[in-house]
Formats: C-alpha cells, structure tokens, sequence
C-alpha cells in the first residue's frame, strides 16, 4: 500500500492495526496518523451543550404561537397578516408604495383625459347636437364609452356643418318672430337646425315626426323636432 | 419505539409522543447548532424553531430517509440563514477576531506554557476554548461538514443527505477542515 492510499484509509478512520505494516516502514505517514488521532481525541474532548431546563415549556409556548399563527394566516391573506405583523421588509414596503403611487397616476391621468377629451368641439356642443342644448355636461345616462366613435365624429361634423346657421338665427330669426303668431305657439330651438322655430302646440304634435321641412317660424313645414 | 413510530402517533395526536421526539434530539441539535453559529442563545432559539418546524409540518415528513437526517437538515438551514443574516447584518462573531480576512488563518491565543498554572482542570479548559474558536473560525462550508462527522459522529451517507452533497464533496470537505485545524491547533496537537 502506497502513501496515498494510506491516508486515504487513515482518513477513513481505519484502524492502524490493518494499516501497521505500512506504518511501521514509513514516518511520514506514522506522524499523519498520530496527528490526525490527537486531533480527533481533542474534538471529541469537546464539551456538548445541552439545552436549558425551561427549553419543553418555551417550545410548547412557541408552538402554540405557531399554531395561532397558522390559523391567523388562513384567516387573512399573506400581504395582510405581513402588515399587520409589520414584517414587511423596506424594500418590498418601498416596492408595495411605487406600485401604489403608478396605479393612482395613471388612474388620475385616465380620469383626466377622459373628462377633458375633446376630439373637435367641446362636449357641450356635441350634446347639442344629439338635441340636449340645455343638458349638463354629466348626467345619469349610459357611459361615454358605449357611443360608438363613428356616431360621434358624424355628429361633429354636423354640428360644424350648423355652426354658421346657429351663428345666423342668432342674429336674424328672433327679430323675424311674429308676436301676434305666436300667442297660441311655442318658441323651440331646433338643435339638429340650429336654428329657433315658432309653433303651436298643436302644429307641433302633428308635424313632430318625420318632416323635413326647413321654415323658420309659423305653422308649417317645423321640422323634425327632436325631444328637447 | 423508532423515530417513525413516535412520528405517526404524533400526527394521531399523541403529545407525549412529540416530547419523546424532543427529548432524543434537543441536545444533539442544540450541539450542533452551536458549533455552527458559536451562540448558545441563538443555538438553543434555533434548535426551538427547528422543532416547531417539524411539528407544524409533521403531516408532510415522508420517511424516504433517517428522521434523523431530516431534522439535523431543517436545523442546518437554520443555521446557514443565521449565519447569512449575520453576515448582512456586519456582526462579526468573536472568532474572526483571530483569523484573517479570508478566514482561513488564525492566530489561535494559546496560552504560554510556562504562564499556564498547574491546575490540570484550567489547562483542559484552555485546550477546549482554543479548539471551539479554531472551529468556529473554519469557513461555515467546512466547518458542517467537520462537526457532523467527528462532533456528531455521523456517517459519511448520513453528512451527505443533511448536507444535499455527494459523498465525495463531503469526504473532501472533512478533510480540508481537519487540515486547517491541524494548523490552527498544531501548538497543542
């Protein structure tokens, strides 16, 4: 057996009884050995600790807890029961408020565009278009959303189509309403006109629906009048 | 009554039988433990956390190996996490006082022979305090192995399974620790 192989079974922990023929002819690997049992010897000289008389009692305890615990986080979901803990680490809490600020900023930002967009034209002026002049900017109807855009943009390009008309009636149909005409009628801004028409009550049920007429005042050809 | 057996009827609800549980392996990990972290307290917190660990997961243990194996592992981990923490937390531990930046060296303050009173008692105490700063001051990769097998006394396979490395890894190991306290303890060897 060569030197290696020696120490390879002295390592080992093989006894120097198999090993003593090598041994008895080779210092080198006689010194290897008895330094390796000295050193062995002192490790095992080394005291073992041994756990405080109260060691039972403060695993009970803690397992208790444990089990409190577990029962707590079946309860409340992981991110809960961390900050109720407060066992959250800085940088995930660092994480926890950049997610938290990005979300609120790009919220805001929607809530922003969606309440100023303005494609052409101001909002109000495309609810005068749909025929609501007087009717504020919020209500209670369905979402902005379900209208779909092409409706929208014909709309648009209607009320840019009357703005000069409106701009016109404004100037020239109220001096041509006839007072005397219009004891038995009703003054109505025709929004998809863009312009005021005069009739009775009477005329316009009749003519309400379906007429295309383009009078200004009197009780013919009113016009289609939508709901006001 | 075998590991396993005290294992069952604890998950059947027998107290008594985790307790026998914990009184086989409180001292052995407790020991263990502290010859890693070189803390008693936290050796001995660590050793708690170690079985609470295996009683809130005893419906999980599969006996594929040793109980044995399995508890000395989970007290392992603990430990390395101790030591890591450590670590991040810049606390040096007393031992790395005597070594060099690469822990590797250590200039082990052994007492001088001829100031050394005659009391055999004092003289085996200072032997036992040199030896316990020599192995605390091995790398902790080194330092496992060595005290699982010549503290613990366990078997190479054994090491191996605990350790999740091959038996040649740990051989290797164990002999590169004990190398490196021959050199830190050749004044007493």
């Amino acid at each position: 057996m060569n030197c290696q192989k020696t120490r390879e079974a002295i390592d080992a922990g093989i006894g120097k009884s198999v090993l003593a023929g090598h041994l008895a002819n080779c210092s080198d690997c006689e010194s290897y050995s008895n330094e390796l049992s000295s050193l062995l010897s002192l490790l095992r000289e080394q005291p073992r600790v041994e756990v405080p008389t109260d060691f039972e009692f403060r695993l009970k305890a803690r397992i208790a807890r444990a089990q409190a615990g577990e029962v707590e986080s079946a309860v409340m979901p992981g991110w809960v029961s961390k900050l109720w803990t407060g066992s959250f680490s800085w940088v995930q809490a660092t994480a926890a408020t950049a997610a938290v600020a990005l979300v609120v900023s790009v919220s805001t930002y929607q809530i922003y565009q969606n309440n100023h967009e303005v494609p052409t034209g101001s909002p109000v002026a495309v609810s005068n278009v749909s025929g609501r002049a007087e009717s504020p900017v919020v209500s209670d109807e369905a979402p902005r959303q379900t209208v779909p855009t092409s409706e929208r943009l014909a709309s648009v390009r209607q009320l840019r189509q009357i703005e000069p008309q409106v701009a016109a009636v404004e100037e020239t149909s109220a001096p041509s309403i006839d007072p005397a005409a219009t004891a038995n009628s009703m003054n109505i801004f025709n929004g998809d006109q863009g312009r005021m028409i005069t009739t009775s009550s009477q005329m316009m049920l009749i003519g309400a629906e379906g007429s295309n007429g383009t009078g200004v005042s009197g009780s013919r050809n009113i016009g289609y009048v939508p709901s006001i | 009554m075998d590991d396993h057996s005290l294992l069952a009827a604890t998950r059947e609800g027998d107290e008594a039988a985790f307790q026998e549980i914990v009184r086989r392996y409180r001292n052995q990990i407790t020991n263990y433990v502290y010859r890693m972290i070189d803390d008693y307290d936290r050796a001995v917190d660590i050793a708690q956390e170690t079985f609470v660990r295996v009683y809130m997961n005893m419906e999980r243990y599969q006996a594929t190996y040793s109980f044995s194996t399995y508890i000395y592992r989970i007290a392992h981990n603990l430990a390395i996490t101790e030591l890591r923490q450590r670590k991040r937390r810049r606390l040096i531990p007393l031992p790395t006082f005597f070594s060099d930046k690469d822990s590797e060296e250590v200039e082990v303050d052994l007492p001088d022979q001829g100031q050394v009173l005659a009391d055999e008692a004092i003289i085996a105490d200072e032997r036992r305090q040199a030896v316990t700063t020599a192995i605390a001051s091995l790398p902790e990769k080194y330092r496992a192995a060595l005290v699982l097998c010549d503290l613990e006394e366990k078997s190479y396979e054994e090491i191996s399974e605990v350790l999740g490395l091959p038996t040649g890894t740990v051989k290797s190991r164990i002999n590169r620790a004990r190398n490196l306290l021959k050199e830190k303890l050749r004044d007493i060897l």
